[in-house]
């Protein structure tokens, strides 16, 4: 297993143009502000090139790229150096501003895209199962939330009120 | 909470937030491991139980 492998994989794919843009999200992007928890797979969000002309999503482009280099499919996944990966358009408002507003970080010497800790935050909370309201919660206790970009993406997105019953759930 | 407990969850806190603070690198390094090593724990079997009808009481 080598997620660092997987990396420059990516890089080489948005430099070819295979696909557009792409940020690490999910546990593992949470990873990049926390300390390490436990997850099984990796989940990159992404732009794809619509085919000329056409407004039809696709993910062949990528299974075209990866197949021949010996990475195999997994379901929804495609299996890259041990890891299970995930390849998401995003769905919503909130994650299509957290791809256009990710930041680089390094891995090793190689330049990796990652959500904010504001955003992952976020997308956490309107997700809202109990394993993402632990996730904020740690955010929270690292103190890794700017709160005036937090407290802005909340508002954006209609989230204050998700905010209000976390902190409730929380107290009590 | 006792001042004890008050204690080792501040150094459990300050612990986690050291390793929180190292470089992506080498976090993503340490998931691996968390990885490989719950997976040597799944792929350890069990012993057998005891035969039930061997210990049962007469």
């Amino acid at each position: 297993m080598a997620l660092e492998n997987i990396f420059p994989v990516l890089n080489q794919m948005e430099a070819e143009g295979v696909i557009g843009r792409y940020a690490i999200g999910g546990a593992v992007g949470a990873i990049f502000w926390l300390e390490p928890m436990h997850t099984k797979d990796l989940d990159v969000f992404l732009t794809l090139p619509t085919s000329h002309g056409g407004s039809l999503l696709t993910l062949t482009p990528i299974y075209d790229y990866l197949l021949p280099r010996g990475y195999q499919p997994r379901g929804q996944h495609i299996e890259m150096e041990g890891w299970l990966v995930e390849f998401v358009p995003p769905g919503t408002p909130l994650v299509e501003e957290a791809l256009a507003r990710a930041v680089t970080r390094d891995v090793n010497g190689v330049p990796v895209r990652v959500f904010t800790a504001e955003h992952l935050a976020a997308i956490s909370l309107q997700v809202g199962r109990e394993r993402d309201h632990d996730r904020i919660a740690r955010f929270i206790e690292h103190e890794a939330l700017d709160a005036a970009k937090f407290d802005d993406i909340l508002q954006r997105h209609q989230l204050l009120e998700k905010w209000r019953q976390f902190r409730r759930s929380r107290e009590s | 909470m006792t001042e004890l407990e008050r204690r080792l969850r501040e150094s459990k806190l300050a612990w986690r937030k050291h390793v929180a603070a190292l470089p992506a690198g080498e976090k993503l390094r340490m998931l691996e491991e968390m990885i490989a090593d719950t997976r040597a724990i799944v792929a350890t079997h069990p012993p057998k139980p005891a035969n039930p009808v061997r210990f049962s009481p007469r």
